[in-house]
């Protein structure tokens, strides 16, 4: 009889975790939109499919789409042009500016999209320089979100350029295509599925996010769906809720299946392609792109809260004090970070080491919740808590249970566990399990393989993992939002959020600017590690 | 008379600071087909993409159909104006596309048919034009690439190691074809290749390009046969072919090597002291060199013997009789500067 | 709103043990036994309240444990928690909740000798909650660019399509909600609902709450916003050239809202919660909410701050508290106005 490595009956149990920590939530909205609850104020409630007939609702899907089709246009495009001068341009500096344009991934949305109100909104700096009257709302939206996505975009476009060669694009030059012709025959067939991949995650993004929407005021699904939970309004946020999970599911789906094939192109060893001069034409539309998204997606944020911190100093304003949010941050954080990586090492584990029945299951259990949006997954808690408590007849346990913060590490575990397995995964692919065949045979106790094997082996994964978990959770919003209050915990994000609702910009700045630069840092620590 | 199809002088190029190719000249005459021989890395894949216009050397000019396209650095005309064809050693063709509308993807709107026709019937790919290329041989796709190419009708054809992938048994038919097409059209071809048999068999003109500390330089231009019988260095030589040199004492045209003296060629260099060897070089005679190994190589065979000036392979129609042959020279030796 | 959240619920370690320990049986003589200890949710905030609550205990001799939060939630969950619930004090924001928990029996009768501290208007007439203090809705202008003459003499002006892009309101905020089911009181649902659709075409900024909207004007993101009155004391606001406007005599806009509590009706120590409630509308927390928050006190003799400008009685429009109540039609409407 094999016995199996050591970790194979914990992995296991994990799994079935993680399993079970995926479904409550879901289970708290089906029962929830199954028997809402009534409104004890406003008797009976409606119901859904009365909300959903209800004129406004068809008009908030509508817009949750033209948001994410929007966003995924305008990323599309901006991250082909970043992708294109980054990798097949000559232009000086390109690539340093290549680089350049990944770091307003390490901004919060909701950071960006304050300082674009501010700026743009009316009565703003920037909007009157140009002639803007009260950029806000979807519009502004559908800027903030662009320039958030285009990075991602240009990650997946640029890696496809690089598996592509430049023979077919080169033939066709050879043959009289102008340059136009020549891209689109040579490289665009071969780019189509990045192209597909990159404009989907777009979609993903736009449609789940919350805190661009919510700071901008855009009438759309997710925040209205936070302004029906504040409201107590809990059909109704029901009913917002599958419809964005309706929204999200075919896009996550998609993107699923577009990444398999994705991964398959790409002729082997490609000679990489000779970096050519762009046309004017070309040129501009690199430059603008480059300002869009260097401007908005840092430039503006960073020097706006800069400015604000200056100018609440100038003018004696008294800051809050800073350092209960931040003790509060990185307490939450590294705790959630802790039980994120501990709750990824099963299916990671599972990759490496299992058959693949439960191989399957772990990945597909670890990547499902980062589909969802955070509004949602922080709903379906809160929901399941409600339907917990009450259904055990203690409706009394319902606010020490919100109180406890068990919801709110739940939430976070499960927004970020798909973040925590990539670099775990990775990492236990590398230990092999032969070695514990090897170590049976030389005698060695269980003990001894997992502590002088199995533990080196996984660590850079597992400290790159919880660097990504922390500075997620640090810069998270929604789900501290709706299952951190209640625990008392103040942290960034929060001190953010609420300064922006007050309009003091100056306490907004100074946790924002704390905030950037945290994110700042782990991006950079977790890029070093890479290259390690 | 017609413009030179292709003429390049003194082209220079290095990436950063390695250098590629240094002061390369030469020209190719309408109606030839021209090989570009050299070991791998010495720079003949860069000089095809300068003729085609894919990238611009750092220095020198070059004329295609008498017209300046590249002049010190600077781009005149681009890739997509010249008349050249390229057929890339990875054929590129276009996978969304079926063959016919690869190989009509060069021609003027609107597209001549009969001329795809005739282009799919000269490439033997008759019947063949509505597939899409990943579901064609090696072989075909490599054709489809020829066809392709010639169907923009360039005044150049550039060919990048064409028959690589290609059965010897159907290598010579190409070549065959490649010729027809060439030399009946007032066209020219540039092939590349480090396969000799393939240079010396199938061009007209050879361009030996050997590495230097300075890059890829030419080392000698001339008919196939003069390159082979007279190599202009020993690393000619053995581009060209199986060789051995054998140093001596040069004498006026006698050279004394340790296996007796030797007839030199009239227009060996003076200065040259190294007798070119090929295994056609001598017959077998009695004698006492040691015979190490004996192969078929059909239609004969090849001994390798033995002897004071080193070992060597040599040519010959019977089984060598006993252990021990000697050697007696066929004629006068091709020499070469001793490096 | 989201008011909610920021005013959300227990601070720490300390107050969730409170929140499950049982309170002490009241004493035989007050001096030697241990203090009774109450829970108060508070649907105001703590930065308005806090101050005020710390008091509580070296005034009446009463622990308090406050539990924060919005008043909307703090009410649905009082109402869902029944008799298990560890909440001894409801502190509302506006008087809508107030009265529907009233009226499902959730609070108490007060005693008379409680309600009579405050003028008749400023109580439920059944007794089961009292005001505590008073907001008064009123516009905040810019008086640079909105000089007296063009002011809305009446709070209809606002549908005036020369307001187009100069507006800002609160939808979501508590008073403006109540604001709107008094206007349902008084004008009738079809005019308030015309009114809604005729303002929100002039298409007004919209805020979270309502400080923004005093900075606002004073930036000159918006000329006009539709606040509670005494969000402008907490501005420099003379820097700022802001000030408020209050319509016309009896004009619909002019709505004194009230904070108020009320005692839950099976909270175990009723004698203390009461004794709490009575410091919230004694003259020592009068005076606090007249000087700190700026808002006008319910108890008869003590005055406004001198800087907010008294209320004549015959300006406020004359609404009964209980109007307020009806809120799930006002949200209804709200929505069904997509302003929601």
């Amino acid at each position: 009889m094999v016995r199996r490595p050591p970790g194979t009956g914990a992995a296991r149990a994990g799994i079935v975790a993680l399993g079970l920590l995926v479904v409550v939530p879901a289970l708290g909205l089906l029962v929830h939109a199954v028997d809402p609850p009534a409104d004890p104020f406003g008797g009976a409630p409606p119901s859904l499919a009365t909300l959903l007939m209800a004129p406004g609702t068809a008009g908030l899907v509508l817009r949750t789409l033209a948001l994410a089709a929007g966003v995924s246009a305008g990323s599309v495009v901006l991250g082909t042009l970043l992708a294109w001068s980054e990798h097949r341009l000559d232009l000086p500096g390109a690539r340093w500016l290549g680089m350049l344009t990944l770091l307003p991934l390490a901004l919060p949305s909701y950071i960006v999209a304050g300082t674009v109100r501010s700026a743009m909104g009316r009565g703003g700096w920037l909007g009157s320089a140009l002639g803007l009257d009260g950029f806000t709302g979807l519009p502004a939206a559908v800027l903030v979100l662009t320039v958030a996505t285009t990075p991602y975009v240009q990650l997946v476009v640029g890696a496809a350029l690089t598996r592509i060669g430049a023979s077919t694009e080169e033939a066709a030059r050879t043959l009289g295509a102008s340059p136009w012709r020549a891209f689109r025959h040579g490289t665009l067939p071969a780019l189509r599925p990045a192209l597909a991949y990159g404009a989907l995650i777009s979609l993903l993004y736009a449609a789940s996010d919350f805190g661009a929407v919510a700071v901008l005021d855009a009438p759309v699904l997710t925040w209205r769906l936070f302004e029906a939970v504040t409201h107590q309004d809990l059909a109704r946020a029901t009913l917002y809720a599958l419809l964005l999970l309706a929204v999200v599911a075919p896009l996550y789906t998609g993107g699923r299946w577009l990444r398999g094939r994705d991964e398959g192109r790409g002729a082997s060893n490609p000679r990489p392609p000779d970096r050519r001069r762009p046309g004017l034409l070309l040129a501009v539309a690199v430059g603008l792109a480059m300002g869009v998204v260097l401007g908005v997606g840092l430039v503006l944020p960073v020097g706006a809260q800069l400015a604000w911190v200056w100018d609440g100093i100038q003018r004696n304003l008294t800051f809050a004090p800073i350092l209960e949010p931040v003790l509060h941050s990185v307490g939450v954080a590294s705790v959630a970070a802790v039980l994120t990586v501990l709750l990824a090492l099963a299916p990671a584990w599972g990759a490496g080491h299992e058959r693949s029945g439960w191989r399957t299951a772990g990945e597909q259990l670890a990547y499902l919740p980062s589909a969802v949006p955070g509004v949602l997954v922080a709903f379906g808690l809160l929901l399941a808590g409600l339907g917990l408590t009450r259904g055990l007849g203690h409706p009394e346990h319902y606010a020490p249970l919100l109180a406890s913060g068990v919801l709110l590490m739940a939430g976070l575990a499960l927004r970020f566990v798909a973040e925590a397995f990539g670099p775990v995964r990775a990492a236990a692919l590398r230990v092999d399990p032969r070695l514990w065949d090897a170590a049976r045979m030389l005698g060695a106790p269980r003990g001894r393989y997992l502590r002088s094997v199995v533990l080196p082996g996984l660590s850079p994964g597992v400290a790159s993992a919880a660097v990504v978990v922390f500075v997620a959770v640090v810069k998270e919003l929604p789900v501290t939002l709706v299952l951190g209050s209640a625990t008392g915990l103040r942290p960034l994000p929060y001190r953010v959020w609420d300064r922006y609702s007050e309009a003091l910009w100056h306490d907004a700045g100074l946790a924002g600017l704390l905030l950037v630069a945290v994110a700042l840092v782990g991006m950079v620590l977790v890029s070093r590690r890479r290259h390690t | 008379m017609t413009a030179c199809p292709l003429r390049i002088d003194r082209l220079s190029h290095a990436y950063g600071a390695t250098p590629v190719l240094h002061d390369v000249s030469f020209d190719v005459q309408p109606g030839e087909v021209v090989a570009l021989l050299g070991p791998s890395g010495v720079g003949k894949t860069t000089l095809l993409r300068a003729i085609a216009g894919l990238m611009v050397p750092d220095a020198g000019a070059l004329w295609l159909h008498g017209e300046r396209v590249v002049d010190d650095g600077r781009i005149t005309v681009p890739a997509e104006r010249r008349r050249v064809g390229l057929v890339f050693q990875d054929y590129a063709l276009f996978p969304h596309l079926d063959v016919a509308a690869n190989i009509a993807f060069g021609m003027p709107r609107p597209i001549d048919a009969q001329k795809v026709q005739q282009l799919l019937d000269l490439t033997d790919l008759s019947g063949l034009g509505t597939r899409p290329p990943h579901a064609l041989s090696g072989g075909q796709q490599q054709r489809v690439a020829v066809a392709r190419a010639l169907a923009a009708d360039p005044a150049l054809l550039l060919l990048d190691e064409p028959f690589a992938n290609v059965d010897p048994a159907l290598r010579l038919e190409l070549g065959e074809r490649l010729h027809r097409i060439v030399a009946g059209s007032g066209k020219a071809a540039l092939l590349i290749t480090h396969d000799r048999d393939e240079a010396l068999g199938l061009a007209d003109r050879v361009v030996v390009l050997t590495p230097s500390e300075r890059g890829g330089v030419v080392a000698q231009v001339d008919r196939a046969e003069t390159v082979y019988r007279q190599p202009a260095s020993g690393v000619v030589a053995g581009l060209t072919g199986p060789t051995a040199l054998v140093r001596g004492r040069r004498e006026r045209s006698t050279l004394h090597t340790k296996v007796g003296p030797w007839t030199l060629d009239e227009q060996a260099p003076t200065t040259a002291t190294a007798a070119v060897v090929r295994p056609e070089s001598f017959t077998l005679v009695d004698g006492d060199f040691p015979v190490r190994r004996v192969r078929w190589a059909p239609p004969g065979w090849l001994v390798q013997v033995d002897t004071p000036a080193g070992v060597w392979w040599v040519a010959t129609d019977a089984r060598p009789p006993g252990p021990t042959v000697g050697l007696r020279p066929r004629g006068p030796f091709w020499a070469v500067e001793a490096e | 709103m989201t008011q909610l959240l920021f005013r959300a619920l227990a601070p720490a370690l300390f107050g969730l043990a409170c929140a499950n320990t049982p309170t002490e049986a009241p004493p035989a003589t007050p001096e030697a036994a241990p203090a009774p200890t109450v829970t108060i949710y508070s649907g105001r905030g703590e930065s308005l309240v806090g101050p005020l609550l710390e008091k509580v205990e070296a005034e009446t001799g009463v622990k308090v444990h406050v539990q924060y939060g919005g008043t909307s939630e703090l009410a649905t969950r009082l109402l869902a928690e029944g008799d298990a619930s560890p909440a001894d004090i409801f502190l509302a924001q506006d008087p809508g909740h107030l009265g529907a928990l009233a009226d499902r029996g959730v609070l108490a009768t007060l005693p008379d000798h409680l309600l009579d501290q405050v003028s008749p208007a400023y109580r439920d007439d059944g007794g089961r909650w009292i005001g505590t203090s008073g907001r008064l809705r009123v516009l905040v202008v810019h008086t640079g660019r909105v000089p007296e003459a063009d002011r809305p003499t009446r709070l209809e002006d606002l549908a005036d399509p020369k307001w187009k892009g100069r507006l800002g309101w609160a939808p979501g905020n508590g008073s403006f909600q109540a604001h709107v089911s008094a206007l349902r009181a008084m004008w009738g649902d079809d005019k308030t609902r015309q009114w809604l659709a005729d303002v929100s075409a002039n298409a007004p900024t919209v805020y979270p709450k309502n400080s923004p909207q005093v900075e606002a004007a004073g930036a000159g993101a918006i000329d006009i916003g539709w606040v509670n009155h005494y969000y402008l004391y907490k501005f420099d606001y003379k820097a700022l050239s802001v000030e408020n406007h209050s319509f016309e005599a009896g004009n619909a806009g002019n709505i004194m809202m009230l904070a108020g509590a009320g005692v839950r009706a099976g909270a175990k120590n009723q004698e203390a919660a009461e004794k709490v409630v009575g410091f919230l509308v004694s003259e020592a927390a009068q005076t606090y909410f007249a000087t700190e928050t700026k808002e006008y006190p319910t108890r008869p003799g003590v005055a406004p701050h001198p800087e907010v400008p008294p209320i004549d009685p015959t300006t406020v429009a004359t609404v009964s508290q209980a109007a307020l109540t009806d809120i799930a039609p006002t949200r209804a409407m709200l929505q069904e106005l997509g302003l929601q």
